[in-house]
């Protein structure tokens, strides 16, 4: 199956006063797992609706392939898409649902059945196409949506949050098959999610989008420990920021602002060239894989996180006493200036 | 399991059944008075004479009169031709209601049900005043040279279709319209992304999915229509008599309850027919799906 | 249980009319609104001071229907009571009415064809044609027989949707005298005749109305050309300033009646205010509240009406010639039939 390059370049979207895409442009390469991560409100699904073709964009275009899309109708995209609310055709059985791009197709009716049958074969609902879809599950919807959507072999994937109507453990089950879906077919995939850790298990590289803008795109690695921007840092997890100057040992220019994950955090002194924080404790709670300790240094409050197989120690903290602890030098974080905002 | 608690929660739960079922009490006794009782004593003075005497007399000659069989014909073909056209006028409307922003539709809704609070009898005056020979439409279409004779546009079938679909297009596009409001609109884009053009989706998704609405407001239609009477009585001129009209004849020419009454049973049971036939054809349709 | 209802009634009944020196009280009952408002000022107001009677007036616009229910559960409260002659001779036939006491009330003042043995016809209207002046400036047909004449006529006809009258305007419209009528009708094939005749008018007939003030609305808006319909709407059309005409020839003339229910408490009384009511006075009275013109022949005499009222009422002389009074009773035996006959010429 060959799958295409999608190219966005400076889509402007706005409503009245707000701004819903600020000129964002980007590239998608062919094949790749693309996850567009963000709060509500970031534009992330505008943009998604504006490639469908259900938004119109009121300025830049839009290329998949060769092919500038920006004004073609939805139904002439050739573009398989998955809803948060799975959108199936609640008057038809599983199969018709599956069959229903194919028919449109005029594919022969022998042939439709088979492609449909093998495509709920490999969402894993071999036997379900006679049933109704008022009586399936939610994941099992959803796979359904899965089958429809990769049934008529489209050169593009979108996924709108396919996944937040489920509970955590379908969910994180599902990202796996999701991904192991788009590396068996290799279809260009655009991934919608404002859950951070999604995009991180999913995603070939992803684009975090703030305020109509895409703010970095990179891979989930860089994303996560390089980030270019406070939002980005904060976005993506337990973040502290702090300028150079705040640290007990291994202290750096004021003018610096660094970035330290939580997790970075020991209670004792790691081999190598460490940096260290020192506090009074707050408070503090267990999460079952970490401890975290909230901590109030000067004027700031940091968070560190504890991994649980390493907190002896912490059960005995009483807020109000004072503790110190280390990080590796190399997990410090600083900001490049004109981006530090 | 039989502990005191559990059978004083049990009482509490029958309690609570009892009380909600006593809600409901005052709509049950007021259909109970509005509707069965005149239906019953309908039934019951057409089996009687003028003297209240049992006879099967009005039903021997209600049946036998070449006037009745006419004014059932008259009946079905008014109430089909009026929900005809409403579903052709209508469906699209709901559409075009279903696929424009809320707040404007909303609007645009109150628009299409203001008829319903004008009274029936100004509205249907109001279109013998539009429609007669000098009124407003036919000096359009004589001054515009479509055509140079007015049309016969009252006193005839035409005149009565024409207010009939008037009052009844809002009673059958507030269902549809609600039916296709609920339609998830990312249904409609996951045909489209699949390749349906508007009409494939309106044919394979939006319609079938808003076949209830349509069945629910065809129906209120359709039976309203059997048993309607201002409207061809005004607009009718005399040449258009369904059944209620022929009731209405029955009672002030011949001062026929009996007779009156056995037609006004007859039109109960053309109603229960088609209430009957058109349920059957919902369940039928809930229960079928495309393909599978 | 009635029986012994029936003579409760009875012994109180008796026990009132025996109360002395009170005046005698009796019940009329009228349609009321202005019509019942002109007939007691008229009519029954005066006659009471005369006779001495206390006069308790019921308003029922269904007046066949109360005392139907009055007679068949046996507590009959009205003495006199007002229906139309049609209802009167319904009446008549299932027995809920007195017959009349000639003796007490004045036979002789009705003109041939009026007469009712059970209930007294006291005012009328004409069923009569109106045209649109507009249409024919050189006035109106002259007889029935030119306003079937769809050359002479052309333009559009509105008939009231009801066989009564029409029927017997279509034998006119062929020429049958106007005593003959009911004659002709009662023949064999009279009533077919009849129907054949408005059969050949239909095509020419835009609309079948079926209420007075639809009638006048259609002559109003000029909607049909030639319409028939009863004197006091097409009158209401002229003095209205809409451009029509009507002429009381040939004209159907409807009257309304006194009777007195089946058991009525006071029969005699009820007589003798009926042969107050309709003197020649007090039924002329009664033209100068509202256009119904007296049955009792004598109330033009003298000039007790003025002559303005009078060429908008039925009965005034020069008319009773070419018209025909309706007759309830021919109605009540053979109105079935001939409505079914003309609904199906009707609707076919």
């Amino acid at each position: 199956m060959t799958s295409l390059p999608i190219s966005i370049n400076r889509i402007r979207k706005v409503y009245g006063n707000y701004i819903a895409l600020d000129d964002v442009s980007l590239e998608i390469r062919a094949g790749e797992f693309l996850t567009l991560l963000g709060p509500s409100g970031s534009g992330k699904t505008t943009l998604l609706m504006a490639l469908a073709g259900f938004t119109r964009p009121d300025d830049g275009n839009l290329r998949i392939g060769e092919r500038d899309v920006t004004r073609l109708a939805p139904n002439r995209r050739d573009i398989g898409i998955v809803f948060q609310n799975y959108a199936l055709f609640p008057h038809m059985s599983v199969l018709a649902n599956v069959e229903y791009p194919l028919r449109l197709r005029k594919i022969r009716k022998a042939e439709a059945h088979e492609r449909a049958q093998a495509a709920l074969s490999r969402v894993k609902l071999d036997g379900y196409g006679d049933r109704d879809i008022a009586a399936l599950s939610g994941g099992q919807r959803q796979r359904v949506a899965l089958a429809r959507a990769i049934v008529f072999e489209p050169r593009v994937m979108l996924m709108d949050e396919p996944l937040s109507a489920l509970d955590k453990n379908l969910r994180e089950h599902m990202q796996f098959e999701i991904r192991k879906l788009h590396d068996d077919l290799g279809i260009t995939t655009i991934y919608v999610t404002h859950d951070q850790r999604e995009a991180l298990t999913m995603s070939d590289r992803i684009a975090v989008m703030n305020a109509g803008r895409i703010q970095q795109i990179d891979t989930p690695d860089e994303i996560y420990h390089r980030p270019r921007t406070q939002f980005v840092a904060e976005f993506m997890g337990e973040a502290n920021i702090l300028p150079g100057d705040a640290f007990s040992e291994g202290a750096r220019p004021a003018s610096d602002m660094v970035m330290i994950r939580a997790e970075s955090f020991h209670l004792e002194p790691p081999a190598g060239e460490t940096i260290a924080l020192t506090g009074r404790l707050t408070a503090k709670a267990f999460r079952g894989e970490n401890w975290l300790l909230q901590v109030t240094t000067g004027e700031r409050q940091v968070l560190f996180s504890i991994p649980a197989t390493r907190a002896a120690g912490c059960e005995a903290l009483t807020p109000g006493s004072e503790i110190t602890a280390w990080a590796a030098r190399d997990h410090l974080h600083v900001f490049a200036r004109e981006a530090a905002t | 399991m039989n502990t005191p608690r559990s059978a004083q929660l049990m009482r509490d739960a029958r309690y609570e059944r009892i009380f909600f079922l006593s809600m409901s009490l005052p709509a049950m006794v007021l259909v109970g008075i509005g509707a069965l009782i005149p239906a019953a004593w309908i039934i019951q003075q057409s089996f009687q004479t003028l003297g209240g005497d049992f006879t099967l007399e009005n039903y021997a000659k209600l049946l036998s009169s070449s006037l009745t069989w006419r004014a059932l014909f008259v009946t079905i073909e008014l109430s089909a031709a009026t929900l005809g056209i409403c579903i052709v006028l209508g469906i699209p409307l709901a559409f075009a209601l279903a696929s424009t922003p809320p707040r404007i539709a909303n609007r645009l809704m109150m628009l299409i049900l203001l008829p319903l609070w004008t009274s029936i009898l100004v509205r249907t005056y109001g279109w013998l005043v539009l429609l007669r020979s000098d009124g407003l439409v036919n000096k359009t279409l004589i001054g515009s040279g479509i055509v140079s004779e007015p049309l016969p546009l009252i006193y005839n079938f035409t005149g009565t279709l024409i207010g009939m679909v008037h009052y009844m297009l809002p009673l059958f596009v507030l269902p549809t319209y609600a039916a296709m409001r609920d339609i998830d609109a990312n249904a409609v884009r996951a045909a489209a992304s699949m390749g349906a053009s508007l009409w494939h989706s309106f044919w394979t998704v939006i319609l079938p999915l808003s076949m209830g609405g349509i069945v629910s407001g065809g129906t209120i239609v359709f039976i309203y229509t059997l048993g309607f009477f201002i409207t061809p009585a005004i607009l009718g001129g005399g040449k258009v008599a369904p059944i209620a009209i022929r009731m209405e004849r029955t009672l002030s020419t011949f001062q026929n309850w009996g007779a009156a009454s056995a037609l006004g049973v007859l039109l109960l049971v053309l109603v229960a027919i088609v209430a009957a036939t058109l349920f059957g054809a919902m369940r039928l349709l809930r229960r079928h799906r495309v393909g599978g | 249980m009635r029986p012994i209802l029936k003579t409760t009634t009875a012994l109180i009944a008796g026990a009132m009319i025996g109360l002395p020196a009170h005046a005698q009280s009796i019940t009329i009952t009228t349609a009321g609104g202005e019509y019942g408002a002109a007939m007691k000022e008229a009519m029954w107001g005066p006659a009471a001071a005369e006779l001495g009677l206390d006069v308790r007036e019921e308003t029922q616009s269904d007046g066949l229907a109360a005392i139907r229910m009055q007679v068949i559960s046996g507590s009959v409260t009205t003495d006199v009571v007002h229906l139309g002659s049609p209802e009167g001779a319904q009446a008549a036939e299932l027995g809920l009415l007195e017959p009349l006491d000639y003796s007490v009330i004045d036979g002789e003042a009705l003109p041939e064809g009026a007469h009712s043995d059970h209930c007294y016809p006291f005012d009328s209207y004409g069923t009569v044609m109106a045209w649109n002046t507009r249409t024919y400036p050189e006035g109106g047909p002259a007889n029935w027989g030119e306003f079937w004449d769809v050359e002479k006529f052309p333009g559009k006809r509105a008939l009231r949707a009801n066989a009564q009258d029409l029927i017997e305007i279509a034998l006119l419209s062929e020429g049958v005298a106007p005593a003959d009528v009911y004659t002709v009708l009662s023949e064999e094939g009279g009533i077919e005749r009849a129907i054949a005749r408005l059969a050949e008018l239909k095509p020419a007939v835009s609309v079948w109305w079926t209420s007075g003030a639809q009638s006048a609305q259609l002559l109003k808006d000029g909607e049909a050309d030639l319409v028939i319909t009863w004197n006091g709407r097409a009158q209401s059309v002229i003095d209205d300033g809409g451009g029509v005409d009507y002429s009381f020839k040939g004209s159907i003339i409807g009257t309304d009646c006194l009777g007195v229910p089946k058991g009525a408490p006071n029969i005699a009384a009820a007589m003798k205010l009926i042969a107050a009511m309709t003197t020649p006075e007090r039924e002329a009275r009664l033209t100068d509240y509202i256009a119904y013109g007296p049955v009792n022949t004598a109330a033009y005499e003298g000039g007790l009406i003025p002559g303005d009222r009078l060429k908008q009422l039925a009965t005034a002389p020069g008319n009773l010639d070419s018209s025909v009074f309706s007759r309830a009773d021919w109605w009540t035996a053979h109105g079935e039939e001939a409505q079914i006959a003309f609904d199906e010429m009707m609707n076919n």
